[in-house]
Protein backbone atom coordinates (compact mmCIF):
# COMPACT_ATOMS: atom_id res chain seq x y z
CA UNK A 1 0.00 0.00 0.00
CA UNK A 2 2.89 2.33 0.75
CA UNK A 3 4.19 1.72 -2.76
CA UNK A 4 1.59 4.09 -4.09
CA UNK A 5 3.29 7.24 -2.97
CA UNK A 6 6.46 8.55 -4.54
CA UNK A 7 8.57 11.20 -2.88
CA UNK A 8 11.30 13.17 -4.62
CA UNK A 9 13.65 15.64 -2.95
CA UNK A 10 15.47 18.56 -4.57
CA UNK A 11 17.09 21.77 -3.46
CA UNK A 12 16.78 25.24 -4.93
CA UNK A 13 19.12 27.54 -3.03
CA UNK A 14 18.07 27.45 0.61
CA UNK A 15 14.73 25.84 -0.20
CA UNK A 16 14.18 22.11 0.18
CA UNK A 17 11.62 20.94 -2.35
CA UNK A 18 9.74 17.74 -1.63
CA UNK A 19 7.46 16.50 -4.37
CA UNK A 20 4.80 14.04 -3.19
CA UNK A 21 3.22 12.00 -5.98
CA UNK A 22 0.41 9.49 -5.97
CA UNK A 23 -1.75 8.96 -2.91
CA UNK A 24 -1.17 10.20 0.61
CA UNK A 25 -3.38 8.04 2.84
CA UNK A 26 -3.28 5.94 6.01
CA UNK A 27 -0.93 3.45 4.38
CA UNK A 28 1.56 5.84 2.82
CA UNK A 29 1.65 8.89 5.04
CA UNK A 30 4.16 7.38 7.45
CA UNK A 31 6.71 7.19 4.64
CA UNK A 32 6.06 10.82 3.70
CA UNK A 33 6.37 11.90 7.33
CA UNK A 34 9.73 10.15 7.67
CA UNK A 35 11.10 11.83 4.55
CA UNK A 36 9.92 15.27 5.61
CA UNK A 37 11.31 14.80 9.11
CA UNK A 38 14.65 13.77 7.66
CA UNK A 39 14.85 17.05 5.74
CA UNK A 40 13.86 19.02 8.84
CA UNK A 41 16.30 17.05 11.02
CA UNK A 42 19.06 18.01 8.58
CA UNK A 43 18.30 21.65 9.35
CA UNK A 44 15.94 22.50 6.47
CA UNK A 45 14.02 25.67 7.40
CA UNK A 46 12.45 26.54 4.04
CA UNK A 47 10.29 23.69 2.88
CA UNK A 48 8.31 23.67 -0.35
CA UNK A 49 5.94 20.76 -0.77
CA UNK A 50 5.04 20.23 -4.39
CA UNK A 51 1.70 18.46 -4.84
CA UNK A 52 1.41 18.75 -8.66
CA UNK A 53 1.15 14.98 -9.02
CA UNK A 54 -0.71 14.16 -5.81
CA UNK A 55 -4.00 12.51 -6.72
CA UNK A 56 -5.47 11.90 -3.30
CA UNK A 57 -5.01 12.97 0.31
CA UNK A 58 -6.71 11.59 3.41
CA UNK A 59 -6.80 12.81 6.99
CA UNK A 60 -3.54 10.92 7.64
CA UNK A 61 -1.93 12.93 4.87
CA UNK A 62 -3.28 16.17 6.31
CA UNK A 63 -1.75 15.23 9.64
CA UNK A 64 1.69 14.88 8.02
CA UNK A 65 1.45 18.35 6.46
CA UNK A 66 0.17 19.84 9.68
CA UNK A 67 2.95 18.24 11.76
CA UNK A 68 5.54 19.69 9.35
CA UNK A 69 3.94 23.13 9.55
CA UNK A 70 3.85 23.09 13.36
CA UNK A 71 7.43 21.97 13.58
CA UNK A 72 8.66 24.63 11.15
CA UNK A 73 6.67 27.38 12.85
CA UNK A 74 8.21 26.46 16.18
CA UNK A 75 11.73 26.57 14.71
CA UNK A 76 11.15 29.80 12.80
CA UNK A 77 10.93 28.12 9.40
CA UNK A 78 8.54 28.48 6.47
CA UNK A 79 6.39 25.89 4.73
CA UNK A 80 4.74 26.50 1.39
CA UNK A 81 2.56 24.20 -0.60
CA UNK A 82 2.61 24.48 -4.38
CA UNK A 83 0.40 23.28 -7.16
CA UNK A 84 -2.31 21.39 -5.28
CA UNK A 85 -4.83 19.92 -7.76
CA UNK A 86 -8.54 20.79 -7.53
CA UNK A 87 -9.50 17.59 -5.69
CA UNK A 88 -6.70 18.20 -3.16
CA UNK A 89 -7.71 21.84 -2.76
CA UNK A 90 -11.23 20.64 -2.06
CA UNK A 91 -9.98 18.49 0.82
CA UNK A 92 -7.85 21.40 2.08
CA UNK A 93 -10.88 23.64 2.00
CA UNK A 94 -12.98 21.02 3.74
CA UNK A 95 -10.40 20.75 6.53
CA UNK A 96 -9.84 24.50 6.63
CA UNK A 97 -6.20 24.11 5.62
CA UNK A 98 -6.41 26.97 3.14
CA UNK A 99 -6.53 29.24 6.18
CA UNK A 100 -3.33 28.00 7.80
CA UNK A 101 -1.11 27.02 4.86
CA UNK A 102 0.52 29.25 2.25
CA UNK A 103 -0.76 27.78 -1.01
CA UNK A 104 0.80 28.76 -4.33
CA UNK A 105 -0.50 27.87 -7.80
CA UNK A 106 2.90 26.59 -8.98
CA UNK A 107 6.45 25.99 -7.84
CA UNK A 108 7.86 29.21 -9.28
CA UNK A 109 5.32 31.31 -7.39
CA UNK A 110 6.06 29.39 -4.19
CA UNK A 111 9.82 29.92 -4.61
CA UNK A 112 9.24 33.63 -5.19
CA UNK A 113 7.20 33.63 -1.99
CA UNK A 114 10.19 32.37 0.00
CA UNK A 115 12.39 35.28 -1.10
CA UNK A 116 9.58 37.72 -0.36
CA UNK A 117 9.36 36.37 3.20
CA UNK A 118 6.58 34.48 4.90
CA UNK B 1 45.53 -49.66 25.84
CA UNK B 2 48.34 -50.71 23.54
CA UNK B 3 49.07 -48.67 20.48
CA UNK B 4 50.02 -50.56 17.34
CA UNK B 5 49.57 -48.17 14.44
CA UNK B 6 48.36 -44.77 13.26
CA UNK B 7 44.87 -46.04 12.39
CA UNK B 8 44.48 -47.43 15.89
CA UNK B 9 45.62 -44.15 17.45
CA UNK B 10 43.06 -42.24 15.42
CA UNK B 11 40.32 -44.70 16.34
CA UNK B 12 41.14 -44.59 20.03
CA UNK B 13 41.29 -40.80 20.05
CA UNK B 14 37.92 -40.65 18.29
CA UNK B 15 36.46 -42.99 20.88
CA UNK B 16 37.85 -40.83 23.65
CA UNK B 17 36.43 -37.68 22.08
CA UNK B 18 33.00 -39.33 21.85
CA UNK B 19 33.10 -40.14 25.54
CA UNK B 20 34.20 -36.59 26.36
CA UNK B 21 31.35 -35.14 24.27
CA UNK B 22 28.79 -37.24 26.13
CA UNK B 23 30.31 -36.53 29.54
CA UNK B 24 30.61 -32.83 28.77
CA UNK B 25 26.98 -32.73 27.71
CA UNK B 26 25.78 -34.56 30.82
CA UNK B 27 27.87 -32.54 33.28
CA UNK B 28 26.86 -29.21 31.79
CA UNK B 29 23.18 -30.19 31.99
CA UNK B 30 23.26 -30.95 35.72
CA UNK B 31 21.45 -28.54 38.00
CA UNK B 32 24.70 -28.07 39.95
CA UNK B 33 26.55 -26.87 36.86
CA UNK B 34 23.87 -24.41 35.72
CA UNK B 35 23.62 -23.10 39.27
CA UNK B 36 27.34 -22.36 39.25
CA UNK B 37 26.93 -20.64 35.85
CA UNK B 38 24.31 -18.42 37.48
CA UNK B 39 26.80 -17.59 40.21
CA UNK B 40 24.91 -19.57 42.88
CA UNK B 41 27.70 -21.54 44.55
CA UNK B 42 26.66 -23.98 47.29
CA UNK B 43 28.80 -26.59 49.03
CA UNK B 44 26.51 -29.31 47.80
CA UNK B 45 26.72 -28.39 44.14
CA UNK B 46 30.46 -27.91 44.42
CA UNK B 47 30.83 -31.37 45.98
CA UNK B 48 28.80 -32.95 43.17
CA UNK B 49 30.91 -31.19 40.54
CA UNK B 50 34.16 -32.23 42.32
CA UNK B 51 33.01 -35.84 42.09
CA UNK B 52 31.94 -35.55 38.45
CA UNK B 53 35.12 -33.84 37.24
CA UNK B 54 37.18 -36.14 39.50
CA UNK B 55 35.57 -39.15 37.85
CA UNK B 56 36.37 -37.67 34.44
CA UNK B 57 39.99 -37.36 35.56
CA UNK B 58 40.04 -41.06 36.56
CA UNK B 59 38.51 -41.93 33.19
CA UNK B 60 41.29 -39.86 31.60
CA UNK B 61 43.90 -42.01 33.35
CA UNK B 62 42.15 -45.27 32.46
CA UNK B 63 41.59 -44.40 28.81
CA UNK B 64 45.23 -43.45 28.29
CA UNK B 65 47.03 -44.69 25.16
CA UNK B 66 50.31 -46.40 25.77
CA UNK B 67 53.02 -45.22 23.44
CA UNK B 68 56.48 -46.73 23.75
CA UNK B 69 55.75 -47.72 27.34
CA UNK B 70 54.47 -44.23 28.36
CA UNK B 71 50.80 -43.30 28.47
CA UNK B 72 49.26 -40.32 26.72
CA UNK B 73 46.14 -39.41 28.66
CA UNK B 74 43.50 -36.75 29.37
CA UNK B 75 43.69 -36.99 33.15
CA UNK B 76 44.16 -33.21 33.44
CA UNK B 77 41.03 -32.48 31.42
CA UNK B 78 38.48 -32.87 34.25
CA UNK B 79 40.33 -30.68 36.74
CA UNK B 80 41.13 -28.04 34.07
CA UNK B 81 37.52 -27.71 32.96
CA UNK B 82 36.24 -27.96 36.54
CA UNK B 83 38.52 -25.09 37.50
CA UNK B 84 37.85 -22.99 34.38
CA UNK B 85 34.08 -23.31 34.55
CA UNK B 86 33.35 -23.71 38.29
CA UNK B 87 36.26 -22.11 40.17
CA UNK B 88 39.26 -23.19 42.27
CA UNK B 89 37.33 -25.37 44.75
CA UNK B 90 35.93 -27.65 42.06
CA UNK B 91 39.18 -27.59 40.06
CA UNK B 92 41.36 -28.41 43.07
CA UNK B 93 38.94 -31.06 44.37
CA UNK B 94 38.75 -32.85 41.03
CA UNK B 95 42.51 -32.50 40.69
CA UNK B 96 43.09 -34.15 44.07
CA UNK B 97 40.82 -37.08 43.16
CA UNK B 98 42.56 -37.56 39.80
CA UNK B 99 45.99 -37.18 41.40
CA UNK B 100 45.22 -39.66 44.21
CA UNK B 101 44.11 -42.25 41.67
CA UNK B 102 47.19 -41.68 39.51
CA UNK B 103 49.46 -41.81 42.55
CA UNK B 104 47.94 -45.13 43.63
CA UNK B 105 49.03 -46.63 40.29
CA UNK B 106 52.64 -45.66 41.05
CA UNK B 107 55.13 -45.86 38.18
CA UNK B 108 57.99 -43.79 36.83
CA UNK B 109 56.08 -40.51 36.34
CA UNK B 110 53.69 -40.82 39.31
CA UNK B 111 54.89 -37.74 41.19
CA UNK B 112 54.98 -35.18 38.33
CA UNK B 113 51.72 -36.53 36.86
CA UNK B 114 49.89 -36.32 40.18
CA UNK B 115 51.30 -32.86 40.86
CA UNK B 116 50.35 -31.63 37.36
CA UNK B 117 46.75 -32.83 37.81
CA UNK B 118 46.36 -30.94 41.10
CA UNK B 119 47.94 -27.83 39.58
CA UNK B 120 45.73 -28.11 36.45
CA UNK B 121 42.63 -27.77 38.66
CA UNK B 122 44.15 -25.00 40.74
CA UNK B 123 45.35 -22.93 37.75
CA UNK B 124 42.01 -23.42 35.98
CA UNK B 125 40.30 -22.11 39.11
CA UNK B 126 42.62 -19.10 39.28
CA UNK B 127 41.83 -18.25 35.63
CA UNK B 128 38.13 -18.46 36.56
CA UNK B 129 38.73 -15.94 39.36
CA UNK B 130 40.83 -13.67 37.12
CA UNK B 131 38.07 -13.64 34.47
CA UNK B 132 35.70 -12.19 37.04
CA UNK B 133 34.28 -15.53 38.26
CA UNK B 134 33.30 -16.43 34.72
CA UNK B 135 34.26 -19.04 32.17
CA UNK B 136 37.19 -17.54 30.26
CA UNK B 137 35.85 -18.53 26.82
CA UNK B 138 36.95 -20.89 24.10
CA UNK B 139 40.28 -19.34 23.08
CA UNK B 140 41.51 -18.79 26.59
CA UNK B 141 40.52 -22.30 27.63
CA UNK B 142 42.30 -24.04 24.72
CA UNK B 143 45.42 -21.89 25.17
CA UNK B 144 45.41 -22.78 28.86
CA UNK B 145 45.16 -26.51 28.00
CA UNK B 146 48.15 -26.29 25.64
CA UNK B 147 50.17 -24.34 28.22
CA UNK B 148 49.16 -26.63 31.06
CA UNK B 149 50.18 -29.80 29.22
CA UNK B 150 53.47 -28.22 28.14
CA UNK B 151 54.05 -27.38 31.82
CA UNK B 152 53.13 -30.98 32.73
CA UNK B 153 55.83 -32.23 30.34
CA UNK B 154 58.35 -29.79 31.79
CA UNK B 155 57.52 -30.99 35.29
CA UNK B 156 58.18 -34.61 34.21
CA UNK B 157 61.57 -33.63 32.79
CA UNK B 158 62.39 -31.71 35.99
CA UNK B 159 61.35 -34.34 38.54
CA UNK B 160 61.97 -37.73 36.89
CA UNK B 161 65.36 -39.36 37.04
CA UNK B 162 67.14 -40.69 35.11
CA UNK B 163 66.68 -37.70 32.78
CA UNK B 164 67.27 -39.74 29.61
CA UNK B 165 64.32 -41.97 30.37
CA UNK B 166 62.14 -38.93 31.17
CA UNK B 167 63.17 -37.35 27.86
CA UNK B 168 62.20 -40.49 25.94
CA UNK B 169 58.77 -40.59 27.62
CA UNK B 170 58.10 -36.90 27.09
CA UNK B 171 59.30 -37.09 23.49
CA UNK B 172 56.79 -39.87 22.84
CA UNK B 173 53.69 -38.48 24.58
CA UNK B 174 54.09 -34.69 24.56
CA UNK B 175 52.37 -33.98 21.25
CA UNK B 176 49.50 -36.51 21.59
CA UNK B 177 48.81 -35.28 25.14
CA UNK B 178 48.79 -31.62 24.23
CA UNK B 179 46.49 -32.32 21.26
CA UNK B 180 44.19 -34.66 23.21
CA UNK B 181 43.75 -32.31 26.18
CA UNK B 182 43.37 -29.24 23.99
CA UNK B 183 40.71 -31.08 21.98
CA UNK B 184 38.91 -32.14 25.16
CA UNK B 185 38.92 -28.59 26.52
CA UNK B 186 37.77 -27.33 23.11
CA UNK B 187 34.76 -29.68 23.22
CA UNK B 188 33.86 -28.56 26.74
CA UNK B 189 34.34 -24.91 25.85
CA UNK B 190 32.09 -25.31 22.83
CA UNK B 191 29.32 -26.93 24.84
CA UNK B 192 29.64 -24.50 27.75
CA UNK B 193 29.68 -21.56 25.32
CA UNK B 194 26.53 -22.86 23.64
CA UNK B 195 24.89 -23.39 26.99
CA UNK B 196 25.66 -19.83 28.12
CA UNK B 197 24.31 -18.35 24.85
CA UNK B 198 21.24 -20.56 25.01
CA UNK B 199 20.50 -19.51 28.57
CA UNK B 200 21.00 -15.83 27.72
CA UNK B 201 18.68 -16.13 24.73
CA UNK B 202 16.10 -17.87 26.88
CA UNK B 203 16.37 -15.24 29.60
CA UNK B 204 15.97 -12.47 27.02
CA UNK B 205 13.07 -14.25 25.39
CA UNK B 206 11.35 -14.77 28.74
CA UNK B 207 11.80 -11.11 29.61
CA UNK B 208 10.51 -10.09 26.19
CA UNK B 209 7.50 -12.40 26.44
CA UNK B 210 6.51 -11.19 29.89
CA UNK B 211 6.91 -7.59 28.69
CA UNK B 212 4.73 -8.41 25.69
CA UNK B 213 2.17 -10.07 27.96
CA UNK B 214 2.09 -6.99 30.16
CA UNK B 215 1.72 -4.66 27.17
CA UNK B 216 -1.07 -6.79 25.78
CA UNK B 217 -2.87 -6.67 29.12
CA UNK B 218 -2.43 -2.90 29.22
CA UNK B 219 -3.80 -2.57 25.70
CA UNK B 220 -6.77 -4.76 26.60
CA UNK B 221 -7.51 -2.48 29.54
CA UNK B 222 -7.05 0.59 27.31
CA UNK B 223 -9.42 -0.99 24.80
CA UNK B 224 -12.04 -1.62 27.48
CA UNK B 225 -11.72 1.91 28.83
CA UNK B 226 -11.99 3.34 25.35
CA UNK B 227 -15.01 1.23 24.48
CA UNK B 228 -16.64 2.54 27.64
CA UNK B 229 -16.34 6.04 26.11
CA UNK B 230 -18.66 5.04 23.30
CA UNK B 231 -22.33 5.16 24.26
CA UNK B 232 -23.34 1.74 25.60
CA UNK B 233 -26.78 2.25 24.15
CA UNK B 234 -27.71 5.05 21.85
CA UNK B 235 -30.43 7.18 23.42
CA UNK B 236 -34.02 6.81 22.30
CA UNK B 237 -34.70 9.89 20.25
CA UNK B 238 -38.34 10.56 19.34
CA UNK B 239 -38.83 10.52 15.57
CA UNK B 240 -35.38 9.05 14.87
CA UNK B 241 -33.99 5.57 14.44
CA UNK B 242 -30.27 5.51 15.23
CA UNK B 243 -27.55 2.87 14.87
CA UNK B 244 -23.75 3.09 15.09
CA UNK B 245 -20.64 0.96 15.01
CA UNK B 246 -16.93 1.55 15.57
CA UNK B 247 -14.17 -0.90 14.59
CA UNK B 248 -10.70 0.18 15.72
CA UNK B 249 -7.84 -0.99 13.46
CA UNK B 250 -5.69 -1.75 16.51
CA UNK B 251 -6.67 -2.50 20.10
CA UNK B 252 -7.35 1.18 20.57
CA UNK B 253 -8.24 3.77 17.99
CA UNK B 254 -8.87 7.41 17.32
CA UNK B 255 -12.44 7.33 16.03
CA UNK B 256 -15.48 7.95 18.16
CA UNK B 257 -19.14 8.63 17.92
CA UNK B 258 -21.45 10.00 20.54
CA UNK B 259 -25.08 10.92 21.12
CA UNK B 260 -25.54 13.60 23.75
CA UNK B 261 -29.05 14.34 25.08
CA UNK B 262 -29.58 18.10 25.22
CA UNK B 263 -32.32 20.25 26.68
CA UNK B 264 -35.75 20.38 24.99
CA UNK B 265 -35.68 16.80 23.63
CA UNK B 266 -32.83 17.75 21.34
CA UNK B 267 -29.89 15.40 20.78
CA UNK B 268 -26.37 16.14 19.55
CA UNK B 269 -24.90 13.44 17.30
CA UNK B 270 -21.15 13.36 16.90
CA UNK B 271 -18.69 11.48 14.75
CA UNK B 272 -15.00 12.24 14.94
CA UNK B 273 -11.65 11.00 13.73
CA UNK B 274 -8.49 11.80 15.64
CA UNK B 275 -5.35 11.96 13.50
CA UNK B 276 -2.98 9.04 13.90
CA UNK B 277 -3.56 5.59 15.33
CA UNK B 278 -2.98 3.56 18.46
CA UNK B 279 -2.48 4.83 21.99
CA UNK B 280 -1.60 8.49 21.19
CA UNK B 281 -4.76 8.80 19.08
CA UNK B 282 -6.82 7.04 21.77
CA UNK B 283 -5.66 9.43 24.50
CA UNK B 284 -6.37 12.42 22.29
CA UNK B 285 -9.76 10.94 21.48
CA UNK B 286 -10.57 10.68 25.20
CA UNK B 287 -9.59 14.31 25.72
CA UNK B 288 -11.56 15.53 22.70
CA UNK B 289 -14.67 13.59 23.56
CA UNK B 290 -14.76 14.85 27.13
CA UNK B 291 -14.15 18.46 26.09
CA UNK B 292 -16.86 18.24 23.46
CA UNK B 293 -19.40 16.66 25.83
CA UNK B 294 -18.78 19.28 28.48
CA UNK B 295 -19.28 22.06 25.94
CA UNK B 296 -22.35 20.49 24.36
CA UNK B 297 -24.14 20.43 27.72
CA UNK B 298 -23.84 24.19 28.22
CA UNK B 299 -26.91 25.75 26.58
CA UNK B 300 -25.52 27.40 23.45
CA UNK B 301 -25.56 27.06 19.68
CA UNK B 302 -23.84 24.23 17.84
CA UNK B 303 -21.19 26.53 16.40
CA UNK B 304 -20.40 27.98 19.83
CA UNK B 305 -20.11 24.50 21.34
CA UNK B 306 -17.68 23.35 18.63
CA UNK B 307 -15.77 26.65 18.65
CA UNK B 308 -15.25 26.50 22.41
CA UNK B 309 -14.24 22.81 22.27
CA UNK B 310 -11.74 23.69 19.53
CA UNK B 311 -10.10 26.39 21.60
CA UNK B 312 -9.64 23.97 24.50
CA UNK B 313 -8.41 21.09 22.32
CA UNK B 314 -6.00 23.34 20.39
CA UNK B 315 -4.45 24.39 23.69
CA UNK B 316 -3.61 20.74 24.39
CA UNK B 317 -2.79 19.51 20.86
CA UNK B 318 0.83 18.54 20.32
CA UNK B 319 2.80 17.66 17.18
CA UNK B 320 0.18 17.75 14.49
CA UNK B 321 -2.62 16.11 16.46
CA UNK B 322 -6.04 17.15 15.25
CA UNK B 323 -9.62 15.97 15.17
CA UNK B 324 -12.04 16.04 12.29
CA UNK B 325 -15.52 16.30 13.73
CA UNK B 326 -19.09 16.40 12.58
CA UNK B 327 -21.51 17.74 15.16
CA UNK B 328 -25.23 17.70 14.44
CA UNK B 329 -28.08 18.75 16.72
CA UNK B 330 -31.44 17.20 15.87
CA UNK B 331 -34.51 18.99 17.13
CA UNK B 332 -37.54 16.72 16.84
CA UNK B 333 -39.94 19.55 17.68
CA UNK B 334 -39.30 21.54 14.50
CA UNK B 335 -37.70 18.59 12.59
CA UNK B 336 -34.39 20.26 11.89
CA UNK B 337 -30.79 19.19 11.86
CA UNK B 338 -28.23 21.89 12.62
CA UNK B 339 -24.65 20.89 11.92
CA UNK B 340 -21.08 22.05 12.17
CA UNK B 341 -18.57 20.18 10.06
CA UNK B 342 -15.03 20.74 11.33
CA UNK B 343 -13.08 19.22 8.45
CA UNK B 344 -14.76 15.82 8.66
CA UNK B 345 -15.42 13.90 5.46
CA UNK B 346 -18.95 15.00 4.55
CA UNK B 347 -21.78 12.85 5.92
CA UNK B 348 -24.31 11.84 3.29
CA UNK B 349 -27.95 12.87 3.43
CA UNK B 350 -30.18 10.52 1.44
CA UNK B 351 -33.43 12.36 0.80
CA UNK B 352 -36.54 10.30 0.45
CA UNK B 353 -36.94 9.54 -3.27
CA UNK B 354 -33.65 11.21 -4.24
CA UNK B 355 -31.13 9.27 -6.32
CA UNK B 356 -27.95 11.03 -5.19
CA UNK B 357 -27.16 11.82 -1.58
CA UNK B 358 -26.33 15.34 -0.50
CA UNK B 359 -22.92 15.97 1.07
CA UNK B 360 -22.91 17.88 4.37
CA UNK B 361 -19.69 19.75 3.65
CA UNK B 362 -17.20 21.54 5.86
CA UNK B 363 -18.20 24.64 7.79
CA UNK B 364 -14.88 25.21 9.54
CA UNK B 365 -11.35 24.08 10.18
CA UNK B 366 -10.43 20.78 11.84
CA UNK B 367 -10.25 20.96 15.63
CA UNK B 368 -6.96 21.48 17.38
CA UNK B 369 -4.95 23.59 14.94
CA UNK B 370 -6.29 27.16 15.26
CA UNK B 371 -7.39 28.12 18.78
CA UNK B 372 -9.27 31.22 17.59
CA UNK B 373 -11.04 29.56 14.63
CA UNK B 374 -14.66 30.44 13.83
CA UNK B 375 -17.25 27.88 12.81
CA UNK B 376 -20.38 28.28 10.73
CA UNK B 377 -23.44 26.17 11.24
CA UNK B 378 -26.02 25.01 8.70
CA UNK B 379 -29.62 24.04 9.36
CA UNK B 380 -31.56 21.53 7.28
CA UNK B 381 -35.23 20.65 7.40
CA UNK B 382 -35.71 16.92 7.93
CA UNK B 383 -38.41 14.96 6.21
CA UNK B 384 -39.85 11.52 6.84
CA UNK B 385 -37.63 8.72 5.66
CA UNK B 386 -34.57 10.95 5.25
CA UNK B 387 -31.41 9.07 6.06
CA UNK B 388 -28.13 10.54 7.25
CA UNK B 389 -24.96 8.45 7.11
CA UNK B 390 -22.00 9.60 9.20
CA UNK B 391 -18.72 7.77 8.59
CA UNK B 392 -14.96 8.10 8.99
CA UNK B 393 -12.49 7.79 6.13
CA UNK B 394 -11.36 4.37 7.40
CA UNK B 395 -14.56 3.06 5.75
CA UNK B 396 -13.98 4.52 2.29
CA UNK B 397 -10.22 3.97 2.46
CA UNK B 398 -10.47 0.23 3.23
CA UNK B 399 -8.45 -1.53 0.54
CA UNK B 400 -8.67 -4.90 -1.15
CA UNK B 401 -5.87 -7.18 -2.34
CA UNK B 402 -5.54 -5.14 -5.56
CA UNK B 403 -5.04 -2.02 -3.43
CA UNK B 404 -8.29 -0.48 -4.66
CA UNK B 405 -10.22 1.56 -2.15
CA UNK B 406 -13.76 0.80 -1.10
CA UNK B 407 -14.55 4.39 -2.00
CA UNK B 408 -17.55 6.63 -1.71
CA UNK B 409 -19.24 5.17 -4.79
CA UNK B 410 -19.44 1.66 -3.29
CA UNK B 411 -20.55 3.13 0.03
CA UNK B 412 -23.42 5.00 -1.63
CA UNK B 413 -24.41 1.94 -3.70
CA UNK B 414 -24.47 -0.23 -0.58
CA UNK B 415 -26.69 2.21 1.32
CA UNK B 416 -29.00 2.74 -1.68
CA UNK B 417 -29.36 -1.05 -1.89
CA UNK B 418 -30.86 -1.27 1.59
CA UNK B 419 -32.13 2.24 2.02
CA UNK B 420 -35.51 1.24 3.41
CA UNK B 421 -34.17 -1.26 5.94
CA UNK B 422 -33.85 -0.45 9.66
CA UNK B 423 -30.81 1.70 10.58
CA UNK B 424 -29.16 -1.16 12.40
CA UNK B 425 -29.33 -3.33 9.31
CA UNK B 426 -27.90 -0.58 7.09
CA UNK B 427 -24.91 -0.27 9.44
CA UNK B 428 -24.47 -4.02 9.34
CA UNK B 429 -24.75 -4.17 5.53
CA UNK B 430 -22.08 -1.50 5.12
CA UNK B 431 -19.83 -3.27 7.61
CA UNK B 432 -20.22 -6.53 5.72
CA UNK B 433 -19.73 -4.89 2.32
CA UNK B 434 -16.45 -3.34 3.53
CA UNK B 435 -15.31 -6.63 5.10
CA UNK B 436 -16.14 -8.61 1.93
CA UNK B 437 -14.39 -6.01 -0.19
CA UNK B 438 -11.20 -6.03 1.92
CA UNK B 439 -11.05 -9.83 2.11
CA UNK B 440 -7.86 -10.78 3.94
CA UNK B 441 -6.25 -7.34 3.72
CA UNK B 442 -5.44 -5.96 7.18
CA UNK B 443 -7.54 -3.05 8.39
CA UNK B 444 -5.38 0.08 8.19
CA UNK B 445 -7.55 2.63 9.88
CA UNK B 446 -10.43 2.75 12.34
CA UNK B 447 -13.84 2.38 10.73
CA UNK B 448 -16.83 4.14 12.30
CA UNK B 449 -20.38 4.47 11.04
CA UNK B 450 -23.58 6.04 12.29
CA UNK B 451 -26.98 6.04 10.60
CA UNK B 452 -29.90 8.32 11.51
CA UNK B 453 -33.22 7.71 9.92
CA UNK B 454 -36.16 10.08 10.24
CA UNK B 455 -39.21 8.00 11.03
Amino acid sequence: MSGRVEILERRAGAVDIIAVKGRLDAGSSEKAEERINRVLDAGGRCLLINLCDLDYISSSGLRVLLAALKRLKKDGGVLRIACAQPQILEVFTMAGFHRIFSLSPDEAAALAGFSAGP
Amino acid sequence: MAFSGFGDLFFVLLQMICVIVVVAYLITRTASFTRVLDGLVTWKSQAILVLLFGALSIYGTESGITILGATANVRDLGPMVGGLACGPVVGLGAGLIGAAYRFSLAGFTAVPCAAATVLAGLFGGLIFLLSGKKFVGMHGAVLFAVGMETFHMGLTLLLCRPFDQALTVVGGVALPMIIANATGVFIFALIIGNLITERQTKAERDAYLSELERKKAELRIAHDIQMSFLPERLPEVPGLEVAALSLPAKEVGGDFYDAIPLSGQRTAFVIADVSGKGVPAALFMALSRTVLRANALVPRSAREAVGEANALIAADAKSGMFVTLFYAVVDPADRTLTYVNAGHNPPLLFRSGGDRPLELKGTGIILGVMPEADYREETLALESNDLVLFYTDGVTEAINAREEQFGERRLIETVMGCRDHPSEEIVDRVRRAVADFSGDEPQFDDQTLMVLRVV
